[in-house]
């Protein structure tokens, strides 16, 4: 298997009629494809015993970007910032993420994704970081600026697999995220933190590939350690479909 | 039997912030989930080097609707009205539709979905039914109108695939194209004309279920007729 299928978690919106649709920045597609895997979008509609059979066909999962969780999965704060609670996306993502984290096919968990993965795990979220840790650092770039500014530092862990991948100790990165980890589950490992202590990467350490950025790896592909996270999960993929 | 698993072909439309995006109506997702088929959504991008593999992995696949097919396809007459192509899709949905019309894995074409499987296989369309038709009947109840409206009859061509499946010479169909088929590609064997002689469905005889219809099923879902083509096409796939 030379091309190893990947799903990729989506989200809702309405088109230009207003009509609902399933909506994934193809940004995701890209780099997926760039790396040598072939992607597919999962539908949040699917019923369990539906997504467990497209899992089975799948090698690897990316659980994408998106709107907020409802904080109500995790305890939190509500928060009028809160906003595009998206019930049929937590279910099927938190079950989904459950189910993986039980299981050897390839994580890579991105942003709202990292988030999920903690929460699936029985994490907790800070619910506004400009609120409730500070604004030391300004994690929501705002939206005129391009998504591949790169806004603050973010120091890797040694021994990670993060590090490994990435290949460099301190790398700038772009940040779009206005929640963040909070309490989180012991059998992480954190990866990487930005200057004001905040989480920005964590993995799995007893898991053959569950690794999560906070950062938009997919927006930042011209630089060659964003490109390495890409190829390193669908290398891990392919390597799973074999087994 | 186990749940077949159904590729959705899909279309690219920017989001608010202008950040391009894969997009796919919902309804198509909603009738393959209730007929029995799990969805999934192919993206466009996905170039003709891994369509082999993408098939293999598939039990059916769906040609959705959506904008024209780039007129250097067909050789089609420009028409002011003919949205501006995205060639990726056209390159993906036209290289897997001959790929599964080879094949023997159950694909359905609906609306812009029939006009492809038509240019895949060499034939050509109308690239403005109301100017180019002899008839010049409207066709195109869109965008202004609700999708489910009933536009007019079609009469479906007894002892065809179709025909089996839907089980009446008449139904009643929404329309929302403002394209046709000119010249129906020469493997395809109309199966259902509207009133004014525009190609309504069409089918590869010799394909265990190789349909597509001109009309938008999935957004009449509760007439008998559209639930019986979404359930034979599940069927077909579970097989």
């Amino acid at each position: 298997m030379s091309h190893p299928l990947i799903g990729i978690t989506a989200g809702h919106s309405l088109n230009k009629h207003g009509l609902p649709i399933i909506h994934l920045l193809r940004t995701y597609v890209d780099a997926t494809l760039v790396a040598g895997g072939v992607p597919v979008i999962i539908p949040s509609e699917l019923a369990e015993g539906n997504w467990k059979l497209l899992y089975e066909k799948l090698d690897g999962v990316i659980f994408s970007g998106g709107a907020d969780i409802d904080p109500e999965r995790f305890g939190g704060e509500t928060h009028p910032t809160v906003s595009g609670v998206d019930a049929e996306r937590d279910k099927l993502e938190i079950n989904l993420m459950q189910h993986m984290l039980d299981d050897d096919k390839p994580i890579f968990a991105i942003c709202r994704g990292m988030q999920l993965l903690n929460v699936a795990a029985g994490g907790t979220l800070y619910t506004d970081i400009a609120d409730q840790v500070g604004e030391e650092i300004k994690h929501d770039t705002s939206y005129d600026m391009p998504r591949n500014s790169l806004v603050h530092e973010v120091r890797v862990e040694e021994e990670t697999l993060l590090a490994e991948i990435l290949g460099t100790p301190i790398l700038k990165v772009n940040s779009w995220h206005h929640q963040a980890l909070k309490d989180i589950p012991p059998q992480f490992k954190i990866t990487a933190y930005s200057p004001d202590g905040l989480v920005e990467g964590m993995e799995l350490p007893d898991h053959p590939f569950a690794l999560a950025v906070q950062w938009h790896p997919e927006w930042i592909q011209e630089h060659q350690p964003m490109r390495n996270l890409f190829s390193a999960f669908v290398d891990a993929s392919r390597l799973n479909g074999k087994g | 039997m186990t749940l077949p698993l159904i590729g959705i072909t899909s279309g690219h439309a920017n989001n608010q912030y202008g950040q391009p995006a894969v997009q796919v109506l919902r309804t198509y997702i909603r009738e393959v989930i209730k007929a029995g088929g799990i969805p999934l959504v192919i993206p466009s991008e996905t170039p003709v080097t891994m369509h082999r593999e993408l098939y293999k992995r598939l039990d059916g696949i769906i040609l959705t609707g959506g904008d024209d097919i780039g007129i250097e396809n067909f050789n089609g007459e420009q028409h002011p009205t003919v949205h501006k192509a995205d060639i990726e899709r056209d390159r993906l949905e036209i290289s897997l539709t001959k790929i599964a019309a080879k094949g023997q894995k159950p694909f359905l074409g609906i609306c812009r979905g029939i006009q492809t499987l038509n240019v895949a296989l060499g034939g050509d369309l109308y690239t403005h039914i109301q100017d180019q038709h002899s008839e010049k009947k409207k066709h195109n109840y869109y965008p202004e109108y609700p999708r489910d409206l009933i536009s007019h009859p079609v009469s479906i061509t007894k002892g065809s695939k179709l025909f089996e499946i839907v089980g009446e010479k008449e139904i009643q169909v929404n329309s929302l194209h403002h394209q046709g088929i000119k010249t129906l590609a020469s493997q395809l064997v109309a199966t259902a004309y509207a009133p004014d002689g525009i190609i309504e469905a069409a089918e590869l005889p010799e394909h265990p279920f190789g349909i597509a219809v001109q009309w938008h099923p999935e957004w009449i879902p509760e007439k008998p007729a559209s639930q019986a083509i979404f359930n034979a096409f599940i069927a077909a796939a579970a097989k």
